[in-house]
């Protein structure tokens, strides 16, 4: 408890906020508050077309005459965002919900709670990329998992093994290669691929 | 310390006037301002608040958002004001908002509006879109036609407003054949361009929240495009008596308007404010701006007098335990929102600049700023 408490403090120390929003009082409320944290500041304005990309955290500001013209969403930034909102209306609420925002601050502003906000919107970002990161090895295990069964099938038929076998060869093979069983497994099928093409398949006078 | 007490007290209460005579919001600002002081001239003819003037400080920002901030903290921070009337859309409420909130004062802010505040420190006189544009939608699907086309200036309350007409239009068989924003400070050409396509596509209705200068050329351009709006009226949730003064009442003959006040109301309060208001600025005709401003002083006044004391807090519940027989009728504000009961209306302008009122709910409207559907239930106009 207490180390990942020190974590969270010396990460806010250390991490790069951008704040993208126009100059005036409501803007300094948010930049004084996050130098009295402790973060590393960059304020930007007017709004780039880009987001800015060495940043841990985007504040940035939502409102309605950006509709079409300026935005950027969650997806395509490794970065928490903030958005800094001036309405809760529906078409507004829509608008954040386009963002993809991890966090949000509503007008009028105030030092407390941007703390709680930056912290949580950097925790469900960093949550929500585990979460990515699995999923996508899901889909990686689940895509080789089926190469490996059609490579299993294809020295079954050929060389008339077992099933384990023909898992044991592939295992075997990589671990010699420094290569994965699925890499194996691909090349197997490549191979196979091209045999029927040059009609060397099973079934033909070669094989038999 | 005795002496100071006694001359603030002599001093009377002090009040902050906040609305722009100019800028993009001129116009209605200033019906706002007029309606402002007519109700403090006549509180304080008639002895002020317990025993006190109203002594009212007023500041024009001259429609610039920076300067409804600058003023309002001028007022809170330097003039010893705790009361602020003033501001009439959101852009600018929620300029001053965080000024406001921080020195915990009270704002009473008489625009209709989109809803989807509340803030403590505000007391929101104006209607939300359950008294005005779901009304307005069912008038003119049941009377008109269900061919709708929108235009509007392009910031929030068009957008909210286009968006409750859009969903209750196609939820009860209607068609938006199109939707268009236009700059605030869209000119003859943009309008022309518009007008071209309102002709092309044949509507029902023109639904406008066209705001200011462009609403007023728009209504003047209208016929010429050979729209009539007899057949073809534009629908409007501002477009009032003051605007049609300006615009040329000939001109505007036949369009609708949705709004809680006409001046054309029958009723004591209403001839008793026309009254006065003619004594004061002749001519120029009452509307729903200048009621709305005028009535909020009126409740102000009352809230004052129970709590006896400008502190926000004790404003506030005292202001909830109030009402006010206004020219729109009985106003009270709403315990739960801060919002008031009103009562909607359907006008049809006529060739003099006065509506005809064609609709009027039964009985005052509680207010529900954060109604974000709207039901089949009660929808239609009885």
């Amino acid at each position: 408890m207490t180390s990942s408490l020190r974590r969270l403090y010396e990460d806010l120390r250390n991490i790069c906020v951008a704040v993208v929003y126009p100059p005036g009082e409501d803007r300094d409320i948010v930049v004084q508050q996050l130098q009295r944290i402790g973060c590393r500041l960059r304020v930007i304005w007017p709004f780039p077309v880009e987001p800015p990309t060495d940043a841990n955290v985007i504040f940035f500001q939502v409102a309605q005459d950006l509709e079409g013209k300026r935005t950027w969403t969650a997806g395509a930034i490794d970065a928490a965002l903030v958005a800094l909102s001036d309405y809760e209306s529906p078409t507004t609420l829509k608008l954040l919900l386009d963002t993809h925002a991890h966090g949000v601050i509503t007008k009028p502003f105030r030092s407390s709670g941007i703390l709680s906000t930056l912290v949580l919107a950097r925790s469900s970002q960093g949550f929500q990329e585990r979460q990515q990161n699995k999923i996508d090895k899901l889909e990686t295990t689940m895509k080789s998992r089926r190469q490996i069964e059609k490579a299993i099938k294809v020295l079954v038929d050929h060389q008339r093994i077992s099933d384990t076998q023909a898992y044991e060869h592939m295992r075997s093979r990589a671990t010699s290669l420094r290569i994965t069983v699925a890499e194996v497994a691909a090349m197997l099928i490549e191979a196979q691929d091209a045999m029927d093409r040059l009609g060397l398949g099973p079934g033909t006078a070669a094989n038999n | 310390m005795a002496n100071e007490r006694l001359s603030v007290s002599d001093a009377g209460w002090p009040i902050g006037i906040l609305f722009s005579r100019s800028g993009p919001t001129g116009v209605t600002e200033t019906e706002h301002f007029f309606g402002t002081t007519l109700a403090v001239e006549e509180i304080n003819e008639a002895g002020g608040v317990l025993g006190r003037l109203l002594a009212p400080v007023a500041y024009d920002p001259k429609g610039d958002l920076g300067e409804y901030r600058r003023l309002a903290s001028q007022m809170l921070m330097h003039d010893d004001i705790n009361v602020i009337f003033g501001c009439s859309r959101s852009s600018s409420r929620k300029a001053v908002l965080p000024v406001i909130e921080r020195n915990n004062a009270l704002l009473w802010y008489c625009s209709f509006y989109e809803g989807f505040e509340y803030s403590p420190n505000v007391i929101y006189t104006g209607a939300v879109p359950n008294q005005n544009s779901v009304q307005l939608a069912a008038y003119l699907l049941q009377h008109r036609g269900k061919r709708f086309f929108l235009v509007g200036n392009d910031y929030i309350y068009p957008r909210e407003s286009n968006r409750v007409m859009r969903d209750v239009v196609e939820q009860h068989g209607g068609k938006v054949l199109d939707e268009v924003y236009l700059a605030v400070e869209a000119g003859r050409a943009e309008l022309a361009e518009v007008l071209r396509d309102i002709v092309a596509a044949q509507p029902n209705v023109v639904f406008s929240t066209l705001v200011g200068e462009s609403a007023r050329l728009f209504y003047t351009l209208y016929r010429e495009y050979g729209l009539d709006p007899k057949t073809t009226p534009i629908a409007s949730l501002s477009m009032a008596e003051g605007e049609i003064q300006l615009i040329g009442p000939e001109l505007c003959e036949g369009h609708i308007t949705a709004a809680t006040y006409f001046a054309s109301l029958d009723n004591e309060s209403n001839a008793r404010f026309i009254s006065l208001w003619r004594q004061r600025f002749g001519d120029r005709p009452t509307s729903t701006w200048s009621e709305m401003a005028y009535t909020q002083v009126h409740l102000f006044a009352k809230a004052l007098e129970r709590a006896g004391s400008l502190d926000r807090g004790k404003l506030v519940a005292a202001a909830r335990s109030v009402s006010f027989d206004s020219p729109e009728g009985l106003v009270t504000v709403d315990a739960e929102n801060n919002h008031c009961a009103l009562t909607a209306r359907i006008g049809i302008c006529r060739r003099d600049g006065q509506f005809d009122v064609v609709w009027e709910s039964a009985e005052p409207v509680k207010p529900d700023p954060y109604l974000s559907t709207f039901g089949f239930s009660d929808f239609w106009l009885k």
